[in-house]
């Protein structure tokens, strides 16, 4: 029987809802087709309403009351990675992951009852998360898990799914690594601008030393590095899980720690690709208010193209490949920019791999949701990495990191995965420096950046 | 629909087929003529022989039950042809040579390759033979744009149309092409065009036949510019002659004929070698046996060389892996050798003259694995009387 | 009749696929009611997701002991609904059919399964130096199995021909659920050219399972070319001239004033001034020594017919934005309004100029949204209409000027369908063209393959119980209606 085209006499709220929501956007849909391929979980399981045109087809079901039962797209609106290649597809200009989002978000307002594991999520997310203090605890007390070696055995006895989380961390930083970051680092040699450094929730923790190298390198291409303190997490992860609200709140918060010094930067520098992506969605998430604040969002990579930065580079020789985050290309349409960057490298080889804009299954919390399909499309990318054989590896995303990071370890390989700045910060410290990040074997003193940095002066062009 | 009042005389003829001799024929002149016949002998359940230029009669299965001729060569001329559109309609019993020169004048040329002077586009049509050219012009389906046709039952009908780009059904025209006239009689053809050379160059070689220079010429074969290649060779000798026609701009012709220099000793032929060669094709000389055998370009060499040790004379596209043989066999097992051999590359073999012993012992055709109930079927529902060409095509259809 | 399918049918489907693979749920269904034409959605009663030729033919079985059709599709881009549900039956849908089975690259030959994708198929030989030539604009997403059903084409046909002259084998699982292997290798067979027949059968003789097909050497050079002129009329002239000249270019579109605005408003910009009454956009390949000349005849010709400009694309970057001077009408287009029709018709080429002013004579009349793009070289129309279905009467005037197009083409020697095929959309417009003495060796050749009308009823040609010209009887035999 064709489709029921009679509207619901008694419209229940999730069709209310949709309807003043995401209806309009999903009329821009004219049903090509054109997004399939680009998505990971059409690719992997070949079913429509696995696919972007799938879901939106049930946006507008729902909203149109021509479908009835929800539950489906209950489960593929977060079966969804949320990765937005379909929107570099799209021919029509859909707003695919915005849609996303607030059909999360209506998902979550109007689930009835109690669930376990929502409840965990948002508690982890609303509470843990976005509190630098009760993050740090957490995250020592995994520390001090890996450090007495204690993570496999944890491992078996938690629930699988916090299991295969444990595994999925990186090597924590010791404390005395995760030092704070200085408040202001001023430019090396004539200062041509000022920049904000977007520190995050998730990067200080684990990925200090990529936070830091952004400063190094910004203030060796001549602009002055402030780290507002009164800035936080950026929402994406509350948003992605459909507390939109929430993350409308930490927006706001963002918005005010910036705004005192927005006049007077040039842009506000940001190292994760799923964090810049989100904090571009300022005003539509909040409205006017975050306009300013949006709009001067760059990341790292963009930002140095873009103003041409001026740096010297020495040798790296390795081959060294290069995969782009999804909020990274997709959402922001940052591509050429990273790989002119490497490619300056003297010496540095960047080879390409199959179908590096692929997602690679992170998608924020997704490989701990959906671990099973996360696992699924995380294997031809790490097929594509084996089979490219880099030295090492670079993402422009923490997540994705991690995610690529425990993929090569579990085939039993130890390749680097690094973001490309802190190649560019290895590439451009002043010689006298030692270690380097790229060169394990060398066994040096610690860094003395600072001493570095005030003796490079205006040696370097 | 059967109007007896359409039907023409009959006329005598002498015409010697596989299975029979046929002494009275049709020669009608308009598609309802066609028509008014043929739902007579469904009616009367007597079977036709549908024929054109009568090239290519004797390349059939031993026919069953034909009292009678369809001859299509009343049906004739060319009229419509459009310079500007690249089109042109021609009735069925049109001789191709006609066409030819005709639209060459208007600087196109016909993409049939069919062999002989008195090949009809309805017979080209019909058994879709192609020439050496093949290897530019494609199949006989290709240059089909539509066809007028008339069914067993006498019912008038076409199918494609007269346009380039044409998905409107079924394409009943691939169906049609190649079915030996056992499913419709043809009685006209829209034909696709394509545009004349600019410049043709005929070169001719004379290399030893080692399996090096065949394949240096397959990869020849793939010369933008290459319209015909064929590789001649009789059996036991160490030479092969080979011709090549090329055609395209000055700068494509004389860019490749240099590729060809650079590994054949070429010369300059006559500019109708290969029309020579393909009307050769058509003619019936002493051999016992003719056949077109065809496997992928890689097997060709094997194929050819395995059929020259059987004593027969091999006509060769490489490049297409097409293998015409002509000459003697003692044993028709060698024929379903070759088959065999050809089958096993991806292929088939068609034995186009046979001594009449042994056409009981096989089928001329090679239609392919398993299709047999299809074939049946669609046979039976386009000619439930089995009147049209019975016996003569593949099974004995 | 189910309106609902029987639950031992799902359970038997699920033992043969998997219950991941036996879709039946309200939301699953109703994704799948359709396909790249959103008109006249059906639901099916399940959706089959099979992996190999063996799990296809066994669902044949299991719904012909049901008394349930079944419907192929590849990936549901399709513009004639061809991949629609019809009444009581099943999708059976492709898309987990993707391997590449074999690829013998010294004779050009690849053999796949029906759900590998168009572009991925080029992009996997790509290093052999080889592709596949049919382009339908969807390539990046449809399928060969789609490619084969529809005889797909795309902006290459004038060069390359279409996806018939393409295709050396099949393999099939038949309506009555025996797998039937058709062709060889050479492309060449001595009996009835089952594979022709095939190739545009849209899906209604049975469910491709493998695709034995040629391919073609990439073309050592490309050059790409963007003419702008005054008025339609001599954009159409210079393509007469170009191929009068005697030259096949690979490619030449055309795209109208109206279609130039559309896309120079939208995000597709790509830069063409929009006071051009159209732009023409000539693609040639081959042999590079030829190409110089090639281009310098097609220049002389263009300014014949008082071209404003013609450039040449200086580079990869270059070519992409003159190219997007054409794909950029199917976006820029679909954000006028929510739903889009391309329409799809051919005329002689020679008659193309009186047929753009007939269609937009058409569509002015019925307050219409238009944009024209053109296989130019071949006379392919496809007039863009956007519309909003929601809106009865709008929806209504889109299918009368659907109709009156169709009719118009047909009145000057076209055809109603140039690539998109018949499928449901145009079923009810073969009339136009062919008589019912036409339809009739149709008829015979799809109950020749599906006597009991199970495989996607509907299609193409009216089912037996609904064809008021058809009468079974006077055909000798009788049909047996379905449910």
């Amino acid at each position: 029987m064709s489709g029921n085209d009679v509207e619901q006499v008694a419209q229940d709220p999730l069709q209310v809802a949709l309807k003043a929501s995401v209806y309009e956007a999903s009329l821009d849909c004219v049903h090509c087709g054109l997004c399939l391929q680009a998505c990971p979980t059409y690719r992997v399981t070949g079913r429509e309403t696995a696919s972007p045109r799938g879901r939106i087809y049930l946006m507008r079901g729902l909203a149109e009351g021509r479908l009835t039962d929800p539950q489906l797209l209950e489960e593929e609106a977060f079966a969804c990675l949320g990765c937005r290649a379909c929107e570099t597809a799209c021919p029509s200009g859909v707003r695919y992951g915005e849609m996303l989002e607030q059909t999360r978000s209506i998902i979550r307002s109007s689930e009835k009852g109690f669930r376990l594991a929502t409840w965990i999520e948002r508690f982890a997310l609303r509470t843990i998360v976005p509190q630098p203090s009760r993050l740090r605890l957490l995250v020592r007390l995994l520390s001090g898990v890996q450090r007495l070696r204690l993570d496999r055995l944890a491992a078996l006895v938690l629930p699988k799914r916090l299991g295969d989380m444990l595994k999925l961390l990186p090597k924590i930083p010791s404390s005395r690594e995760r030092k704070r970051m200085p408040p202001v680092t001023s430019a090396v040699g004539v200062r041509r601008g000022r920049v904000a450094l977007f520190e995050g929730c998730v990067m200080p923790e684990f990925f200090g030393r990529v936070n830091d190298a952004a400063r190094l390198v910004l203030s060796r291409a001549g602009y002055e590095v402030v780290v507002p303190q009164n800035q936080g997490c950026c929402g994406a992860l509350q948003a992605h899980s459909g507390d939109l609200d929430f993350a409308r709140g930490l927006a706001a918060k963002n918005v005010l720690a910036f705004e005192g010094e927005i006049g007077r930067l040039d842009a506000i520098i940001v190292t994760s690709a799923g964090c810049s992506a989100a904090l571009r969605e300022a005003e539509s998430w909040i409205g006017e208010s975050g306009v300013a604040m949006a709009g001067g969002v760059r990341d790292i990579l963009e930002f140095l193209d873009e103003v041409g930065a001026a740096l010297a580079f020495s040798s790296i020789p390795k081959r060294v490949c290069y995969d782009d985050a999804c909020h990274l290309i997709h959402a922001q349409g940052i591509a050429a920019a990273p790989r002119r960057l490497l490619e300056a490298i003297p010496d540095l080889e960047l080879i390409s791999h199959r179908d590096p804009e692929a997602c690679c299954g992170a998608a924020g919390t997704y490989n701990l949701t959906q671990p099973e399909m996360s696992q699924r499309i995380l294997e031809p990318k790490i097929d594509a990495l084996v089979e490219a054989a880099p030295d090492i590896v670079t993402t422009a995303n923490p997540g994705c990191a991690m995610q690529i990071a425990a993929g090569l370890a579990a085939r039993g390989l130890d390749t680097r995965v690094l973001h490309p700045i802190e190649l560019i910060e290895e590439a451009s410290r002043p010689l006298s420096v030692t270690p380097r990040v790229a060169a394990p074997s060398d066994k040096g003193r610690r860094p003395a950046f600072r001493a570095a940095v005030a003796s490079a002066g205006t040696r370097r062009a | 629909m059967s109007d007896i009042a359409c039907i023409p005389d009959s006329k005598p003829c002498r015409i010697q087929i596989p299975g029979a001799l046929v002494e009275q024929h049709y020669e009608p002149t308009t598609p309802e003529e066609v028509g008014a016949i043929l739902a007579e002998a469904t009616e009367k359940k007597t079977g036709l022989l549908i024929s054109g230029g009568r090239t290519r009669l004797h390349w059939a299965n031993p026919a069953r039950d034909i009292s009678r001729g369809l001859s299509l060569v009343g049906l004739a001329g060319v009229d419509q042809f459009e310079p500007e559109e690249g089109v042109l309609h021609a009735a069925a019993g049109t001789p191709v040579r006609e066409i030819r020169a005709l639209v060459a004048a208007e600087g196109w040329e016909l993409p049939l390759d069919s062999p002989g002077e008195r090949s009809t586009v309805g017979g080209t049509v019909a058994s879709a033979v192609v020439g050496p050219r093949a290897h530019a012009f494609g199949r006989v389906a290709d240059a089909i744009l539509g066809l007028d046709v008339v069914g067993a039952d006498g019912a008038v009908s076409k199918t494609g149309g007269r346009v380039v780009k044409n998905v409107t059904g079924y394409d009943l025209a691939k169906l049609y092409c190649g079915s030996f006239g056992t499913l419709v009689v043809v009685t006209g053809a829209w034909l696709r065009l394509r545009p004349k050379p600019a410049i043709r160059r005929v070169l001719s070689a004379r290399p030893e036949a080692s399996r090096a220079n065949f394949e240096a010429c397959r990869a020849l074969g793939r010369l933008a510019s290459v319209r015909a290649l064929v590789w001649n060779q009789d059996p036991g000798s160490a030479f092969a002659d080979v011709v090549l026609e090329l055609g395209g701009s000055e700068e494509g012709v004389t860019h490749d004929r240099d590729r060809i220099a650079a590994v054949l000793e070429i010369e300059e032929a006559a500019s109708n070698r290969i029309d020579v060669l393909r009307d050769q094709r058509a003619e019936m000389g002493r051999e016992d046996v003719v056949l077109r055998a065809r496997v992928i370009g890689t097997e060709c060499e094997k194929l050819a060389r395995a059929i020259l040790e059987l004593g027969l004379h091999v006509s060769i596209d490489p490049a297409l892996g097409v293998v015409h043989a002509r000459g003697t066999l003692d044993d028709v097992k060698s024929l379903l050798a070759i088959r065999e051999r050809a089958r096993t590359q991806g292929g088939l073999a068609i034995f186009e003259v046979l001594p009449d012993a042994w056409r009981t012992q096989l089928d001329v055709f090679d239609e392919a694995i398993g299709t047999e109930s299809l074939r049946l079927t669609l046979k039976k529902r386009f000619d439930p009387a089995g009147i049209l060409n019975p016996g003569r095509f593949v099974g004995s259809l | 009749m189910n309106h609902v399918a029987p639950q031992s049918l799902l359970d038997r489907l699920t033992r043969i696929v998997g219950p991941e693979n036996c879709l039946s749920r309200e939301g699953e269904l109703f994704a799948y009611e359709c396909d790249g034409l959103t008109l006249e959605p059906r639901r099916p009663l399940a959706v089959l997701l099979p992996k190999t030729t063996r799990e296809v033919a066994e669902i044949v079985r299991a719904c012909r002991d049901h008394d349930v059709c079944f419907v192929p599709r590849g990936a549901g881009t399709g513009l004639s609904g061809g991949a629609h549900a019809t009444e009581n039956s099943v999708l059976i849908e492709c898309s987990r059919m993707n391997r590449i089975l074999e690829v013998d690259a010294e004779n050009r030959i690849a053999v796949v399964q029906p759900g590998v994708v168009n572009a991925e198929l080029s992009t996997a030989i790509a290093h052999h130096g080889l592709f596949f030539a049919p382009d339908p604009s969807s390539q990046q997403v449809c399928t060969i199995g789609g490619n084969i059903a529809e005889n797909a084409g795309g902006p290459h046909t004038l060069k390359y021909g279409t996806t018939t002259n393409h295709i050396l084998a099949l393999e099939m699982v038949l309506p009555d659920g025996q797998v039937e292997r058709f062709g060889n290798r050479v492309g060449e067979t001595a009996g009835y050219d089952w594979v022709g027949a095939i190739v545009g059968s849209e899906g209604t003789l049975g469910i491709v399972t493998e695709a034995t097909v040629r391919l073609t050497s990439i073309p050592e050079g490309v050059e790409t070319l963007l003419a702008i002129f005054d008025d339609v009329v001599a954009a159409c002239r210079a393509v007469g001239r170009v191929i009068r000249s005697g030259l096949v270019p690979a490619a030449m579109e055309i795209v109208d004033q109206r279609t130039i605005r559309a896309i120079e408003a939208s995000v597709y910009a790509a830069g063409i001034p929009t006071s051009a009454g159209a732009v023409l956009i000539i693609e040639l390949d081959g042999n590079p020594v030829c190409l110089d000349s090639e281009v310098a005849t097609i220049r002389k010709l263009c300014h014949a017919e008082g071209c404003r400009t013609i450039e040449r694309a200086r580079d990869e970057e270059e070519r992409t934005r003159f190219w997007r001077a054409r794909k950029g009408a199917f976006g820029a287009m679909g954000r006028l309004a929510p739903d889009l029709y391309v329409h799809d018709a051919v005329v002689p080429r020679t008659r193309l100029p009186e047929i753009l002013e007939k269609v937009c004579e058409i569509c002015d009349r019925h307050r219409l949204k238009l944009a024209n793009v053109f296989h130019a070289g071949d006379g392919n129309i496809h007039p863009n209409i956007c519309f909003d279905k929601r809106d009865p009467d709008e929806l209504a005037r889109v299918m009368k000027a659907g109709e009156e197009i169709l009719e118009a083409c047909v009145a000057v020697g076209g055809v109603i369908s140039g690539e998109h095929g018949i499928g449901l959309e145009k079923r009810d417009y073969l009339h136009l063209v062919f008589t019912p003495l036409d339809l009739e060796p149709m008829y015979r050749l799809r109950e020749s393959f599906n006597p009991d009308g199970v495989c996607n009823p509907g299609k193409i040609i009216p089912t037996t119980r609904f064809c008021v010209e058809s009468n079974p009887k006077a055909r000798g035999y009788d049909a047996v209606p379905l449910g």
